[in-house]
């Protein structure tokens, strides 16, 4: 029987590949599309602005409870950071250790940094003016060929204020207006002069699409499509029918493919390259997206914003799909009128992956309450929900969301030395970020006051 | 003689006890009370929709007991500065909106609008926003340079004639926004005040010969409880510049000014504190959000408060009115004293508006409460019971209805 059902499979496949034998004799071959977009942007990813990279000191951090974001209960012990990376960590007391500098953090707490899979610093920067709106290309609905880099302002002096909140990384991403808004960025929080040399090393590309209200609005405002959900979707097949087109253009013409930003950027959606960050508020929102992500087989990485995701949480869950929300932000748009307190902890319980994200300047520097907020409402209504869970909401999930969790997002041998060090518990109202680890270099030290970072703020007070 | 008038005295002072004890009363026992400076152990007594006793040892015979087992009881939380009951889907003004002059940004001044007439008791933030122990705020319209009268509402109650305490308690204003420039705004708050003065002295003359619409009389009559100093001005103000305009235009006179927003008071908080001005802010904000705050800082209350400034602290919201505490411990996380943050949404709150009996646990004070399951300002504490005029609340939401609604998804597929 078994032998039986192996030869119909073998003969469809013959039947198939004989298929292709015969398209093969007529354009001889079929090229790796992957390959190819891949060497296209080798130059436009390289970054002109070199970055002499020094080894980040031997450091200890002891006596502290530290929190790891892998699910292990936290502990009182130690950390070694070595090279950028975190070199071990234990319970119980640090032996000797020539030449490290050592932190004795009796009563703190450490963590992962914190990430922010859902940021507009740098593309929408303070302070708020015409000449700052840079982070939707609001001239048409489909832009998939922006990148947010490129309107990534590197002074924004909100991103020193993130630092302190002990935010290691952010997502930057165009916004909503558009059904697919352009490229977003994951960037380190270190100093440079330009977006490029901020990018997280080796996170792949993400690209913003959004549904519901936002595009509609926008476009429909002006008389133009999208006016309607109708429309919104229409956009987006619309643009992955093109893209499919595209990826088979480039697997039968390869290298003389013409180029097009757009449709070299979609068709790293359906390739697999690009990771999809999908803006999307309400449950049949969701599920309509599924569909065109269904109909053209793509893989959607995360749902943004999401408040009804808890409605949908079992799908999200088996098709591994992160939604990154807010703790109880709500109302604001009709759309928004079901979100509830309880969502990422809902999502959680099903075996999702929820993220709390911040979409603001001012969220941003306190994405450990926003957690907190959202794990409390959790517990309290009876979800089974930890802290050390709800901490991976705001470190791991976030990592995971953006393709980097091999990198950072938990505290393990091996992985970057992105590390806060908190004044109490970061589940508190009243915890401080004290010390913020990037590559085991301190990026930020509470007890010392300087200038400021950005040079826009730098002299402000100096007209006194 | 001496003991009789003791008696009597004695007679007197029990009196309303009994009188009281005769309606139903509850006694909450063993909570650790806000008294304004700290958490003292006491009991307190509710006797209709007032307190009616507070101390260690005080009658509870005949009242309804409840043990509160060493939780932490504050008098209900009350935001200042919201627009709850006004709008319910922000972007959506079909369902509301505080902004009187939305549809017609020429009409600038609005004084005589009470936004009281267009609160709605059953939008569904209210209870939204009571479960996080909010139980009083202040509503306020947007819009123009005088935006118009904000109402002091408590967060329980069907109708307007319940849940509206106080219409016309604060004249609102700005010089942000969009409305011209700030020196046309400033002046036009000056030359509006200047010129309802000039009518409260000389009514008829001004009505026999005044060519202008009807509407103007309504905007200047309504200034001159303002003018009196009876009704305060709450100016929406950022810019320490500004802020130190409208000190030197209010300079000897009657008028209460309140600033709001206040991103940059800490810039001017000496002249503040002289000039007996409050601030109410967010102590959330900080950063160059905008260019009238290029010097926003978290401390902004911490430093307020070192040189004598009554802070209030507020959302300045609709749907965020619940993050009120959130708000007020992170004053605190940076800097703030904590009697300063907890009073600065209640009692400084109620004081700063004389809205007498709000804000405080004392006997005759209203019985608007909140017990909770920990120090109120941490994120891990949430209300346990919420009392309004001596109403137990519903500890209900739309929202905890949708999350019991899909806390198992199996209901949704029959």
């Amino acid at each position: 029987m078994i032998t039986r059902s192996a030869l119909i499979i073998a003969s469809l496949l013959l039947t198939h590949c004989g298929t292709t034998g015969l398209t093969r004799k007529k354009a001889s071959r079929v090229y790796n599309p992957i390959k190819i977009l891949k060497a296209r942007e080798v130059r436009a990813n390289r970054a002109i602005e070199k970055i002499r990279v020094t080894a980040g000191p031997l450091v200890i951090l002891e006596n502290a409870t530290i929190m790891t974001a892998t699910g292990q209960n936290e502990f009182i012990g130690y950390i070694v950071l070595d090279k950028g990376r975190i070199k071990a960590l234990a319970k119980g007391a640090a032996g000797p250790l020539p030449g490290a500098k050592r932190y004795d953090l009796k009563g703190k707490f450490i963590t992962p940094g914190i990430i922010d899979t859902h940021s507009h610093l740098g593309v929408y920067p303070a302070p708020h003016a015409k000449a700052h709106s840079d982070g939707n290309e609001m001239t048409g609905p489909t832009t998939p060929g922006v990148w947010a880099e490129h309107g990534f302002w590197p002074q924004d002096p909100n991103l020193e204020f993130a630092v302190a909140g002990g935010v290691t990384t952010i997502q930057a991403l165009p916004g909503s207006a558009n059904l697919i808004g352009g490229r977003g960025v994951t960037l380190h929080m270190v100093r440079r002069r330009g977006s490029r040399a901020m990018r997280f090393p080796g996170a792949p590309t993400t690209l913003k699409m959004a549904c519901g209200e936002n595009p509609k609005r926008v476009y429909g405002k002006k008389g133009r499509a999208p006016g309607t959900r109708m429309g919104n979707v229409r956009g987006h097949r619309k643009a992955f029918i093109k893209a499919q087109n595209y990826v088979q253009k480039l697997k039968r013409l390869g290298p003389r493919t013409p180029r097009d930003p757009g449709l070299e950027t979609l068709a790293g959606v359906l390739l697999g390259t690009v990771l999809s960050q999908v803006h999307c508020y309400r449950a049949d929102d969701i599920l309509a997206f599924l569909q065109v992500a269904d109909e053209f087989d793509f893989k959607i990485r995360a749902f943004h914003h999401g408040l009804e995701a808890y409605k949908v949480r079992d799908i999200l869950a088996k098709k591994n799909i992160s939604v990154s929300t807010w703790a109880d932000w709500w109302g604001y748009k009709l759309e928004m009128f079901d979100g509830i307190p309880e969502n990422a902890a809902l999502l959680h319980d099903a075996g999702g992956k929820p993220v709390i994200h911040s979409d603001s300047s001012l969220g941003i520097q306190r994405l450990n309450q926003e957690a907190a907020k959202a794990f409390y409402a959790g517990q309290r209504a009876g979800i089974k929900v930890t802290r050390q869970d709800a901490l991976r909401w705001i470190t791991i999930n976030a990592a995971w969301t953006l393709g980097i969790d091999h990198e950072v997002g938990t505290l393990e041998p091996g992985k970057r030395a992105d590390i806060v060090v908190w004044s109490r518990d970061p589940f508190s109202v009243y915890a401080k970020a004290e010390w913020v680890f990037v590559d085991g270099f301190v990026r930020y030290a509470r007890a010392k006051k300087g200038k400021p970072e950005s040079d826009f703020m730098l002299g402000q007070e100096v007209a006194k | 003689m001496k003991t009789f008038i003791t008696v009597l005295l004695a007679l007197c002072l029990i009196a309303p006890a009994t009188h009281a004890a005769s309606k139903p009363c509850l006694a909450i026992s063993g909570a650790k009370v806000w008294t304004g400076h700290n958490f003292k152990v006491m009991t307190v007594v509710l006797t209709g929709d007032k307190i009616t006793d507070v101390g260690s040892k005080v009658s509870v015979t005949g009242c309804r007991m409840l043990n509160a087992k060493g939780r932490f009881l504050t008098p209900g939380l009350i935001d200042v500065a919201t627009h709850l009951g006004l709008v319910e889907i922000r972007l959506e003004p079909s369902s509301g909106t505080p902004n009187y002059t939305r549809h017609d940004s020429t009409r600038a001044l609005r004084a005589s609008f009470d936004v009281a007439d267009a609160y709605n008791p059953r939008s569904v933030i209210i209870p939204v926003t009571r479960l996080e122990g909010v139980t009083s705020v202040i509503t306020l319209p947007t819009g123009g340079i005088i935006a118009g009268q904000g109402a002091w509402v408590n967060l329980a109650g069907s109708s307007q004639a319940e849940a509206v305490k106080k219409r016309q308690l604060v004249m609102v204003a700005s010089i942000r926004g969009k409305e011209r420039s700030r020196a046309f705004n400033l002046h036009t708050i000056k030359a509006q005040l200047l010129e309802a003065a000039s009518f409260q002295r000389d009514q008829t003359k001004w009505l026999k010969h005044q060519t202008r619409p009807y509407r103007k009389t309504a905007q200047l009559k309504a200034l001159i409880p303002v003018i009196e100093g009876k009704v305060p001005l709450m100016v929406s103000a950022n810019r320490a510049s500004d802020i130190e305009a409208l000190l030197r235009l209010m300079k000897g006179t009657k008028v209460k000014l309140i600033i709001a927003g206040g991103a940059e008071a800490w810039m001017v908080a000496r002249q503040l504190a002289a000039a007996k001005v409050p601030v109410i802010l967010n102590p959330m904000v900080n950063g160059p959000g905008s260019f009238d705050q290029i010097h926003g800082r978290l401390d902004n209350a911490a430093r307020l408060e070192k040189d004598g400034v009554k802070v209030l602290i507020s959302t300045f919201s609709v749907h965020g009115i619940r993050a009120l505490r959130q708000c007020a411990g992170n004053a605190v996380r940076s800097g703030l004293s904590y009697a300063g943050a907890l009073n600065g949404i209640t009692r400084l709150a109620a004081d700063t508006f004389g809205m007498k009996g709000y804000g405080i646990i004392e006997a005759g004070a209203q019985a608007n409460l909140v017990l909770w399951t920990g120090e109120p300002l941490e994120i891990s504490s949430s209300p346990v019971s919420i009392w309004i005029e001596g109403r137990g609340q519903p500890m209900k939401s739309r929202q905890t209805e949708l999350r019991d609604r899909y806390k198992s998804l199996k209901v949704q597929t029959p």
